[in-house]
């Protein structure tokens, strides 16, 4: 038997050795690679042709021991490895079950707090993928008209907030904030007062809306835009029910006992947009000040 | 006089046989043997390697439930990708020696 088949078929300690050094080692490579701000495939890449270089090159260069040691060295203790080996199977198998028993979110609740979690352990895949089940999660009670308390609402837009700076992606905060605005507008008592506009003006550059109720997908639509543009406008004691709400955010707009009510959002994912949409979402009575607004 | 299983008259079948055929099975199936076991023990060995990258993963989601920051949690997940890959790349790269030894062909 040459060096070659004796270390791929007899030398089971040696293998493992080479294993375990070559794990550590290459382990020790992409953490290199990640400190050094390299992309994460230039980083994987390393270690898998790493990995390849160390095995092929301890198989070429693999020396079997001396008769004398190969006697000295005894028989691998079979049964015991084998033991050892049922053992970590079992464990690794409870591990996955457990996992995904425990991490399956069933909530908006348990998914954003996940996604939180995940955000935070440096798993922003992941995390995204729980701020779309989240998503998901809102757009089926929205549509259920599933009654919530407004510490909901409080505690998933906090946990949003804390998303927003650990590199999940803006459009995933964007759609799960609006899928939220939207949640709380459906479930928002119904107005019964008529369509109406109590007081309209222009304050300077900017239009106020004043103790009126917009009501209806047809009700209001600016230009070709399908529904009521906030841009610009102050809205002092207004509801919106059942209407289309857009805003592009680029003017200010100010809310001042604002209702919405089943009311699809159109807002830009801006900041400003951002901004409005956290306001929605955190109130029922909307109160809130998007840019300089001159008093009136 | 003749053995009932044998068309020679005088020597036994068992004594005329060579015994080519059973080394060349004996030799074979002891090679097989190893060659099972060997893959048995790689098996073993990135099973117990896959156990400890589980552990490091929950060891990463127990740093981020109790509130380590975030800067603390990212050197974990980077050895968990680290082990994981390097594990799974060894696992593969010597499947590749093996298959290269088994194409060469000379014993």
């Amino acid at each position: 038997m040459n060096n070659l088949d004796y270390y791929l078929l007899q030398d089971h300690a040696a293998r493992r050795r080479t294993t375990y050094v070559g794990a550590a080692v290459g382990t020790f490579l992409f953490v290199l690679s990640q400190i050094l701000a390299l992309p994460i495939n230039v980083g994987l890449a390393i270690c898998f042709v790493g990995a390849g270089i160390v095995e092929v090159t301890r198989a070429v260069s693999y020396r079997k021991p001396s008769p004398k040691a190969q006697r000295l060295s005894g028989a691998v203790p079979v049964r015991r490895y084998f033991m050892r080996a049922a053992f970590s199977t079992a464990i690794f198998l409870i591990a996955i079950v457990l996992r995904r028993t425990i991490y399956k979110p069933l909530t908006v609740e348990a998914a954003l707090d996940l996604a939180v979690k995940e955000a935070k352990a440096g798993d922003i895949e992941i995390a995204n993928k729980r701020l779309q089940d989240a998503s998901e999660l809102l757009t089926k009670l929205k549509t259920d008209h599933v009654p919530a308390r407004s510490s909901f609402f409080q505690f998933a837009v906090d946990a949003i907030n804390r998303l927003q700076p650990t590199g999940v992606p803006p459009e995933s905060i964007h759609t799960a904030l609006a899928g939220l605005a939207e949640y709380r507008a459906s479930i928002n008592q119904r107005s019964n007062a008529v369509v109406q506009i109590g007081e309209m003006r222009r304050v300077g550059q900017f239009m106020l809306l004043k103790d009126s109720l917009i009501s209806g997908q047809s009700a209001v639509s600016f230009g070709n835009s399908g529904g009521f543009v906030l841009d610009g406008f102050i809205l002092d004691n207004v509801t919106f029910q059942d209407a289309t709400v857009i805003y592009y955010g680029a003017r200010p707009v100010k809310l001042h006992h604002v209702r919405f009510v089943n009311c699809p959002f159109r807002i830009a994912a801006t900041p400003n947009g951002y901004q409005l949409l956290k306001a929605i979402a955190e109130q029922p009575v909307v109160d809130a000040q998007i840019g300089d607004i001159p008093s009136y | 006089m003749t053995h009932y299983l044998s068309a020679d008259p005088i020597i036994p079948f068992w004594t005329r046989m060579t015994d080519e055929i059973p080394t060349i099975v004996a030799t074979r199936w002891r090679r097989l043997k190893l060659k099972g076991f060997a893959m048995l023990f790689d098996v073993g060995d990135y099973i117990v390697l896959a156990l400890g990258v589980v552990c490091i993963h929950l060891v990463r989601l127990g740093l981020a439930a109790v509130g380590v920051d975030q800067e603390f949690i990212t050197p974990v997940h980077w050895i968990e990708i680290g082990a994981n890959i390097y594990i799974f790349s060894t696992f593969f790269w010597r499947i590749i020696v093996r298959a290269t030894r088994e194409a060469s062909g000379h014993e």
